[in-house]
């Protein structure tokens, strides 16, 4: 019976290693600051119907903002307290093609009078009320990385051991435009930076601290109250 | 002198080794499948309709067998694999619906030799094209992250586009480059690949609706054209 005891207090104890681990993730997992600010030049905002476009501005360096930041900040705003009508990204570039091509897609505001008096630009924009078009530049990039961790497995068993580090910076930056008024509407950046782990302690166990996620939510809900008013 | 070893050590280090051996064998198996593997991608995506102001010109498109069913093959270095890449199936669609857009009537013909009332080439029969386009790919590469260290990969098809008077008389060629390229995930090569490939075709597409007609031989053929229509 004692020996019964025994050998369940140490079972008990076994248990709770999950749940202490769990926690320490879940209390690490967080460790990305984000820092969002905004400028505005006009006070308008979205009227009943109109939508909003988030186009990622590609270019041809080896530079680009992630498809996954901007279905992020479409998922984020799409959903929520006080959903906006986004117009996909895809259609819209289908629907104005070749006008928002990478190599043809107007980089400022000020041109947009000249692509609405091109041949059924300014109709398909009025088709699909769109009212703004959100530009995202920007990117997740690793600033720096170390630690070591090696992994074996033999006939016998296997595990890893060590610990690597990498901090990632991640710089996003929307520039609003109004269609309505074919002019510049404000701009918003937001900057997250975070360092994740990797420890091994038999298994692999991350920590991500997932700075993108940060920044595209941050962006997200500012961007929200930029359209809206709210 | 031979030591003994107990009997359950010893069956249990041999079981180990022939384990070992085991699973080495299929290691090795594994990464002959791996250096030698093939990948097929058939490019494929959505074909936008242009936004552009119609050329009021009928013209005859020429391209070669090969052009629409044209596949990119090639051998990576570095265990890279083989691939094999058919962009003729989707090409052809996306540029016989942006010259059907950019000119009023864009027919597919075989040869420059439109004999509708016997009269011979050039003759301005009506209903015979105005012109004729030439489209040629003369060059397909790809890029993947495993060589350029990029976390993207990159395609690029290099076209020559050749305009030719009703008469047959080259009135100008053009070689230009459509580049495209896609994030890539783990395990998504094919997807990228595919999504760079279509991004090339559409910048491609993009150059021959807004570059192309500005050209000066061009420029000058639309505009007798255009003369004859307001005249």
């Amino acid at each position: 019976m004692a020996k019964r005891l025994t050998r369940g207090t140490r079972l008990d104890g076994r248990l709770q290693w999950p749940f202490v681990l769990l926690s320490l993730i879940c209390l690490l997992q967080s460790c990305a600051t984000t820092r969002v600010e905004q400028s505005r030049q006009t006070t308008s905002e979205l009227e009943q119907g109109e939508a909003l476009v988030i186009l990622g501005r590609a270019t041809y360096n080896d530079r680009e903002t992630e498809v996954s930041f901007t279905d992020c900040l479409a998922t984020s705003l799409g959903q929520g307290r006080n959903p906006i009508r986004l117009v996909p990204q895809t259609q819209f570039k289908n629907d104005l093609y070749p006008w928002f091509e990478p190599r043809t897609a107007p980089t400022n505001a000020s041109d947009l009078a000249q692509l609405f008096a091109e041949a059924g630009v300014k109709e398909q924009i009025e088709r699909t009320n769109i009212r703004y078009l959100a530009w995202i530049e920007g990117d997740t990039v690793t600033i720096d990385k170390g630690g070591s961790l090696s992994c074996a497995v033999s006939t016998f068993g296997g595990g890893c051991f060590g610990m690597s580090y990498w901090e990632q910076d991640a710089s996003y930056e929307a520039s609003i435009w109004d269609l309505k008024n074919l002019s510049a509407s404000g701009q918003i950046s937001a900057d997250a930076n975070g360092t994740s782990y990797l420890a091994g302690l038999v298994l692999p166990i991350p920590i991500l601290a997932r700075p993108g996620n940060a920044a595209c939510k941050g962006l997200a809900e500012q961007l929200r109250t930029f359209v809206t008013g709210g | 002198m031979i030591k003994k070893y107990p009997t359950a050590v010893f069956s249990a280090v041999v079981d180990g080794f022939k384990l070992s051996r085991r699973c080495l064998g299929v290691a090795m198996v594994c990464l002959v499948i791996l250096a030698g593997c093939s990948r097929s991608v058939t490019v494929t995506g959505t074909v936008p309709t242009p936004l552009v102001t119609e050329l009021p010109i009928v013209v005859g498109v020429l391209v070669s067998e090969d052009f629409k069913s044209y596949v990119h093959a090639e051998k990576l270095p570095r265990g890279g694999g083989q691939w094999q890449i058919e962009v003729g199936t989707l090409q052809t669609r996306f540029f016989d619906a942006l010259l059907n857009e950019l000119f009023v009537d864009a027919r597919w013909v075989n040869e420059m030799n439109c004999d509708l009332a016997g009269q011979g080439l050039g003759s301005a029969v009506e209903g015979c094209p105005q012109g004729y386009v030439q489209l040629e790919l003369k060059e397909y590469a790809f890029l993947m992250p495993e060589l350029s260290g990029l976390n993207f990969v990159s395609t690029s098809i290099k076209y020559q586009l050749t305009l030719f008077s009703d008469a047959g008389d080259v009135l100008d060629s053009w070689t230009f480059v459509g580049y495209g390229k896609s994030d890539i995930g783990a395990f998504q090569a094919v997807e990228a690949l595919n999504n760079a490939s279509v991004e090339a075709l559409r910048d491609a597409g993009a150059r021959i609706a807004l570059e192309w007609p500005k050209l000066p031989g061009v420029a000058a053929w639309l505009q007798s054209h255009r003369g004859t229509m307001d005249g």
